[in-house]
């Protein structure tokens, strides 16, 4: 770490965890650190020497004297302060880069810009530099969510660097977006709405993939006679070609709890959400209508949209999801219809962790929507590997845990696991094999 | 079984660590800490260690010790409070008290004149380097322009010898000595004003 990130930081220590803000600063002048130093120092000497009667002692308080004297600042010391700040960009995915620039205004002569930086929680400062009058701040997008930058102490000292004055300057917010997982497969269900779409659907159509011949009918057009069977037969046969069709698909998220793995220390919310913007970005490359319901404490939907602008309000709706951790059940028959439209493919992101899950995973099984439950593994628990009635419980928990996807698999809603790091195709490629089927399908 | 990321992340935590120690020792021995160290021992009046009992030589010696290790490595942080608590304040403030602190026992004492002039050398010498690391480029200004530290000595010098010329006795020489310790102040004076109006010329 830099030695001026480290400063600003208050200390290697301090830049491990978010800081809040401590209470706003004195807006006076204040004596700065030196000269307290060096007042204290000659101060002591002078009151020594008068104590004990040692003349010499007041040789000890020249020095310091005359290092106050000579840095006086006179009347060139700032009296007014000002910051303005820039964040740019305001919105960017995890891992880039958000500047805030920190323009300051003040009179007199200032001989050290020095900025004091509590920065908020999902970012992490990772540059400071100061030219003349402009502060600018370099922070790395850590984790998702909406957050606040921080806030930033700046120190002016005058030019002797005696005294110094404190102007806070409030960074505002930013939206972090969740890096997509890395996917492109689309599984469909076996029903799709009747809408033009890239994919290819199970009824005949005016697609261009070729399924079958039938005789022909009046009305068909000669060009898309086939031939070989023609003459086969003895009758004029017709090409037959499947619908292409485009899906409706929401993507459940379960934000009922966070989860994080023992051993690697991986968040399933952050997953989980992930995950959710993969699935999100695949389909809505592919032209078809993507929604999304988040199930927490409080629930948030959204109706399903198409367009690549689309994936941007998906994820600013699910980015609140951190602060609805909460202990209350949705009612997914509360749901507006829009947000979950019949014979809808539903994409249930969920490390499983929760019984509330289950019973809203229950619900929409009986709706009749085909579901894909998208487990985001939450970590095996520890245990001594020397203690025995630990082993047993383990193993208790891994039945328990089979079982539960056991039922889910016999109630219809296939499950996949996927760690959050590799490839989400890996684990959705054995739904394109059959058509996800649901109740209504 | 074994965890790719745990392993791959333990190594870094204990090269991280590593430096961090060594960071510290260094700051903790570096030239501020050494000059510390000689002003503590220097206020204990060395030239008085003879008339010392052993027992008394070493708790002296050992206390002048862990105060320099302790309070004299210069303390480069913000400025924040994070606690009202004296404790919190005083170790904040810890190069302030250990120059202090060292004042009051060298004042203390009755040295030699050498031990004095050391002494006074000494805690310039500490000023000027917790100034340098803490305060800035102000403080690394400070201690590249040769004039200011020379002002302070000048003034410092000029102190001492006025203090301990023996002027009152009535000799002739007593009196060259006073004129001369004028002429070291109105000309350490004069260095700090040109000092300061060329400071501000730049």
């Amino acid at each position: 770490m830099p030695a001026e990130v480290s400063r600003a930081l208050g200390g290697p220590q301090a830049a491990l965890e978010p800081a809040e803000p401590p209470t706003q600063p004195t807006t006076g002048t204040r004596l700065a650190e030196r000269a307290l130093r060096l007042g204290t120092v000659a101060a002591v000497a002078a009151a020594v020497a008068l104590a004990t009667g040692h003349a010499w002692v007041l040789s000890l308080a020249a020095a310091p004297v005359v290092l106050i004297a000579l840095a006086a600042p006179g009347s060139t010391r700032p009296t007014r302060a000002a910051a303005r700040v820039t964040v740019t960009p305001q919105r960017c995915f995890e891992g880039e880069p958000i500047t805030a620039r920190i323009d300051l205004a003040f009179d007199g002569v200032v001989g050290w810009i020095d900025p004091g930086v509590f920065a908020g929680p999902g970012v992490e400062l990772t540059d400071v530099r100061t030219e003349g009058p402009v502060l600018t701040l370099t922070f790395a997008a850590r984790r998702w969510g909406r957050w606040s930058l921080g806030a930033t102490d700046v120190d002016l000292h005058d030019a002797g660097g005696l005294t110094r004055r404190t102007v806070r300057a409030d960074l505002g917010e930013v939206e972090i977006f969740p890096l997509p997982s890395d996917t492109e497969l689309t599984p469909v269900p076996t029903r799709m709405p009747n809408r033009l779409g890239e994919h290819t659907a199970r009824q005949s159509g005016e697609g261009v993939e070729f399924v079958g011949v039938r005789p022909f009918a009046w009305g068909d057009r000669q060009r898309r006679i086939h031939w070989p069977s023609t003459t086969r037969r003895g009758a004029i046969q017709i090409n037959q070609y499947a619908a292409e069709r485009a899906a409706d698909t929401v993507v459940l998220l379960d934000a009922f709890g966070d989860v994080r793995d023992p051993a690697t220390g991986r968040s399933t919310l952050d997953d989980s959400v992930r995950a959710a913007a993969g699935i999100a970005r695949s389909y809505l490359r592919s032209h078809d209508r993507v929604g999304v319901v988040s199930a927490g404490g409080k629930l948030r939907w959204l109706h399903p949209g198409s367009g690549g602008t689309y994936l941007y309000r998906i994820v600013e709706t699910i980015l609140e999801v951190r602060r609805d951790l909460g202990f209350h059940v949705p009612q997914l028959d509360r749901v507006p219809p829009p947000a979950l439209p019949n014979g809808a493919l539903v994409y249930a992101v969920t490390p499983l962790a929760d019984e509330r899950i289950l019973d809203v995973l229950r619900d929409l099984a009986e709706r009749g929507n085909p579901v894909v439950v998208v487990e985001i593994p939450t970590g095996e628990p520890k245990v001594d590997p020397a203690d025995q009635s630990a082993g047993l419980a383990l193993r208790l928990w891994r039945l328990d845990r089979q079982a539960l996807r056991f039922s889910l698999v016999e109630r219809g809603m296939p499950v996949v696991a996927w760690d959050g790091s590799g490839q989400l195709d890996l684990a959705l490629a054995p739904l394109l094999r059959t058509g996800v089927r649901g109740r209504a399908g | 079984m074994n965890n790719p990321a745990v392993s791959a992340a333990t190594p870094s935590n204990r090269s991280e660590r590593a430096a961090e120690f060594l960071a510290r020792t260094r700051e903790a021995l570096g030239a501020p800490t050494l000059i510390g160290l000689a002003l503590a021992l220097a206020a204990t009046n060395p030239a008085a260690w003879r008339t010392m009992t052993g027992a008394v030589l070493v708790v002296v010696l050992a206390f002048a010790l862990l105060l320099a290790l302790g309070a004299a490595p210069v303390v480069a942080r913000r400025p924040v409070t994070s606690s009202s608590a004296w404790t919190a304040r005083a170790i904040r403030h810890r190069n302030t008290l250990f120059a202090a602190a060292c004042v009051v026992v060298a004042g203390l004492g009755d040295p030699p004149v050498w031990l004095m002039a050391a002494d006074a050398a000494l805690l310039l010498a500490y000023l000027l380097a917790a100034d340098a690391l803490a305060a800035g480029p102000v403080g690394a200004r400070q201690l590249r322009s040769i004039r200011i530290p020379l002002a302070a000595a000048g003034a410092s010098a000029a102190v001492l010898v006025v203090a301990e010329a023996p002027i009152s006795g009535g000799a002739i020489w007593g009196r060259i000595v006073a004129a001369l310790a004028v002429s070291a102040a109105a000309a350490a004076a004069g260095l700090a004003l040109w000092s300061r109006i060329h400071a501000l010329r730049g």
